[in-house]
């Protein structure tokens, strides 16, 4: 699952145009200095502006200020005290949905402001993305799905957000069992990624999974060929590759792959104890009792990744 | 060739019935036969699968409902046994709602209840799992082993109708105290013509350890993950109705796991039968008979212990069977949703080759949560289809209630979700557990018995209308164990297509199998030849095998 972060600093060119304290704060930021940009906010928000409509934004600010340096605690405090000066602000409802979301991924509240941010701003496209995000991990895949199509069509988006928001609704696409939208969504993502620079691998490789689970094997080993080439380090494409010649029983070469696997990047605990359970077996099928033991040794010394 | 013994031929009724399917197919108004119909509602029987649930939620209530077909009065016709819960926290059967159930089958279509006459209605056991039926005298009579929350149980069959309780005098009720043991599997593992038996166990649990598991404040199961795991058991049978526990000296006392299906096969030909087991979150074992009265456990070596991604699954039921005709034997297991059922292809005997995504699980198995399963020729063409009884493990979530599942063999390759059209008493919603194959009415279509907590069973009667011919073959072993049990038949059919198949009553989740080994023919109208490897080691050919009978084969003495 991929999760994926727009940035937020969109929200410091946003209007209107704010009071002195603000622009200070803005600049502050944009300079890198939270504590600073701390400081300021602190003190506007205990100012005579706070009745001011657009005030939401020192609190976001001051939030986002406080998050980067750590104090997500406070970070949350901050939003909630801004919602209850500001209860119908979709930004800061976004904004405390974006942190508890990263705090718990399983957290309801954080759907619960997404979804009421998104409903008060449906043309905020970040708003839907997380939305989409909480909502894919809470096993919502079809308000995953609608959220991100909605979200595509909203102007203005580069091709970093478009790239995530195809993979994503790919992925949930795939969870509804939508075989050939998914695919579409995921080639789109897959297309964007070829243009990118950098090129992301592991979006690519969202697509090799999708097409290895549907069976698609040839069109896997052609996007894993790909990523390879531009990637040549990526771990995962070269687990993949080593299931493909397992699977082929080219013994030799599976266990070449998986051991480029292992020397990889980009592996997850998930994917360093799949290249050892694949070196077991066909060191195993090579007669290579010695090697065979010593991956079983490792993969039983190493806690197993099971699906409760 | 011993003289066939035709129990009870219904090729000509069966012919009849495929030509009115066909006429009827004409017309315009034509209404389709369902693949299974329910024969349960035509039974007189009192039983309902009680795990025991009330609102607290225990650990074991989501197993439970084991079966067993068995012939237990020798009538040619195969009868059902069911297990059943208990109270909870007590584990007593405090109130006939939880008996056991024998039901004699009538060879009408219908079944009578003669638990209570048979001396098997269990009051005393507490909370029973899995069953396993196998003649482990070889007296002819075949005879029960229970498996439950506390002490386990075996029934001798005396012969009459009745049942006796001779746990004590067996040893087979001795296990570590209070192992939960979910299932069996009758084998004969050093081929000394005496059945063994081997005991799934899960965990070690009692009411009063029963962890209580809460999400914002609603009951739920716990994850296994939060028991401990334990070592199966192993029972030597010594002969005169006695066992030894040879579970340490035999190697399976090294592994421990949490045990469901049990799938006994020759895996690697040599002769001596090998043991897989699904476990629960934990990686699945396959002990290789070192024909030594010891067992190497070589699944993660074989590639059976995990997924492709290195991945422990929820294994449950689990089966293993020639599914490609290629003469070696594969593996399935189910397990729960999101997971993709597992198949494993096993490649020249040497490993195997997790073939879920290429033979097309992936995508037809993922909604689903298994239990038991196994495979069955349904529609006689030849290949071992896939079923699976589902459900989810807790009442939660929109999914939870499911329908079980049949998936076609498709030459051998791939499967294909054929459960649309089995018909509507297939497909009710509901938390199905146990299952077992058999052929109740002798047609050469094998039905499908299945329970489901807190639900009457269903006993599926196939309507086998695909017209194909058949062969059930019923080997009584003497050298041999008697039920024949880890014989290998291999069917030649005039086209020269080989078929292949063995005995093994263990399949799927708790439950025990009809021993009689099917086959399914298509369009041959005979075999033309079948050859049979003895658990002792003889060979005997039948040449020119007529379809569509049952065919009893003695094992010769020489």
């Amino acid at each position: 699952m991929i999760v994926c972060t727009l940035p937020l600093l969109v929200i410091l060119s946003q209007a209107p145009s704010p009071p002195g304290a603000l622009s200070t704060a803005r600049e502050q930021i944009r300079q890198g200095n939270c504590a600073a940009a701390i400081d300021t906010l602190t003190l506007l928000l205990h100012s005579s502006a706070k009745s001011r409509p657009e005030v939401a934004v020192p609190y976001q600010l001051l939030a986002v200020c406080y998050e980067r340096s750590g104090q997500l605690d406070r970070a949350i405090d901050t939003l909630r005290d801004g919602l209850r000066d500001h209860p119908a602000s979709p930004a800061l409802e976004r904004t405390l949905g974006e942190l508890l979301f990263h705090q718990d991924p399983s957290n309801p509240e954080a759907g619960q402001l997404l979804a009421s941010a998104v409903k008060t701003a449906p043309q905020d496209p970040e708003a839907r993305h997380y939305y989409a995000q909480w909502a894919a991990l809470n096993n919502r895949d079809e308000i995953c799905a609608s959220q991100e199509q909605a979200a595509i069509r909203l102007p203005g988006l580069n091709n970093l957000a478009l790239l995530q928001m195809y993979a994503l609704q790919g992925i949930c696409l795939n969870h509804l069992d939508k075989p050939a939208a998914a695919k579409s969504a995921l080639e789109k993502a897959f297309a964007i990624d070829l243009r990118q620079k950098p090129f992301d691998p592991a979006i690519a490789y969202q697509y090799v999974q999708f097409l290895m689970g549907r069976g698609q094997n040839e069109e896997a080993r052609e996007v894993v060929a790909e990523i390879l080439r531009r990637s040549p380090q990526f771990g995962p494409a070269h687990l993949e590759a080593a299931k493909s010649f397992d699977h082929d029983r080219q013994t030799e070469k599976a266990i070449q792959e998986a051991k480029a696997a292992l020397l990889g990047e980009g592996d997850d605990d998930a994917n360093i104890r799949a290249a050892h359970v694949l070196l077991a077996k066909n060191y195993f099928i090579l007669g290579k009792t010695a090697e065979a033991e010593a991956e079983q040794q490792w993969v039983e010394s190493h806690a197993g990744a099971s699906k409760p | 060739m011993p003289a066939p013994q035709n129990l009870e031929s219904a090729a000509t009724r069966f012919r009849w019935a495929t030509a009115l399917i066909a006429i009827c197919a004409c017309l315009p108004a034509a209404v389709s036969v369902p693949q299974f119909h329910d024969a349960a509602p035509q039974a007189k029987f009192a039983y309902v699968t009680h795990n025991g649930y009330t609102a607290r939620k225990y650990f074991i209530q989501p197993m439970c409902g084991g079966i067993a077909i068995l012939d237990y009065d020798n009538d040619g016709k195969q009868d059902i046994f069911f297990t059943n819960g208990a109270d909870l926290p007590s584990l007593k059967k405090s109130s006939p709602a939880y008996d056991n159930c024998l039901l004699h089958n009538r060879g009408d279509g219908t079944f009578e209840d003669r638990t209570e006459a048979a001396g098997l209605l269990g009051r005393d056991l507490g909370y029973s799992f899995g069953v396993a039926a196998g003649d482990y005298d070889n007296d002819g009579h075949t005879d029960l082993f229970i498996c439950n929350a506390g002490p386990n149980t075996l029934y001798h069959n005396n012969g009459n109708g009745t049942f006796t309780d001779v746990t004590e005098q067996s040893g087979l009720g001795a296990k570590p105290p209070n192992t939960l043991s979910t299932g069996a599997a009758w084998f004969d593992y050093d081929n000394d013509g005496l059945l063994d038996l081997l005991v799934s166990n899960y965990t070690v649990w009692t009411p009063e350890t029963d962890i209580r598991c809460q999400d914002s404040g609603v009951d739920k199961y716990c994850s296994p993950t939060q028991y401990r795991s334990v070592a199966n058991r192993l029972y030597h049978n010594l002969g005169r109705g006695r066992f030894e526990d040879v579970t340490a000296k035999s190697g399976f006392g090294s592994a421990r796991g949490k045990g469901m299906g049990i799938s006994v096969a020759d895996f690697d030909g040599d002769g001596f039968q090998d043991v897989f087991i699904a476990n629960d979150t934990e990686r699945n074992f396959l002990f290789m008979n070192q024909g030594d009265g010891t067992f190497k456990e070589v699944g993660l070596l074989y590639g059976v212990a995990y997924n492709d991604d290195g991945i422990a699954v929820s294994g449950m039921g689990s089966d293993a069977k020639d599914f490609n005709n290629d003469g070696t034997v594969d593996i399935f297991y189910n397990d729960l949703a999101e997971q993709i059922f597992g198949l494993f292809v096993n490649e020249g005997r040497k490993s195997f080759r997790y073939s879920s995504v290429t033979a097309g699980l992936s995508q037809i198995s993922r909604r689903y949560s298994g239990w038991s399963a196994g495979f069955i020729d349904y529609d006689n063409d030849g290949w071992k289809d896939i079923y699976s009884a589902n459900g989810d493990v807790d009442y939660l979530g929109v999914n939870a209630r499911q329908h079980d599942t049949m998936f076609k063999n498709e030459g051998g390759r791939t499967f294909r979700d054929v459960s649309a059209n089995m018909g509507a008493a297939f497909l009710p919603l509901g938390f199905h557990r146990g299952s077992a194959f058999a052929d109740l009415n002798n047609d050469g279509a094998m039905d499908i018995v299945i329970t489901a907590l807190n639900e009457r069973p269903r006993i599926l009667m196939n309507a086998a209308t695909s017209g194909h011919h058949w062969l059930l073959l019923d080997l009584v072993g003497s050298r041999s164990n008697r039920d024949a049990i880890g014989a290998s038949v291999k069917v030649t059919t005039p086209s020269g297509r080989t078929l292949f198949n063995h005995v093994s009553v263990s399949t799927g989740f708790m439950s025990s199998s009809d021993k009689r080994v099917h086959f399914g023919l298509a369009q041959e109208k005979s075999a033309k030849s079948i050859e049979i490897h003895w658990p002792s080691g003889l060979t005997q050919t039948l040449a020119n095998v007529r379809a569509d009978q049952i065919l009893r084969i003695p094992e010769p003495t020489k």
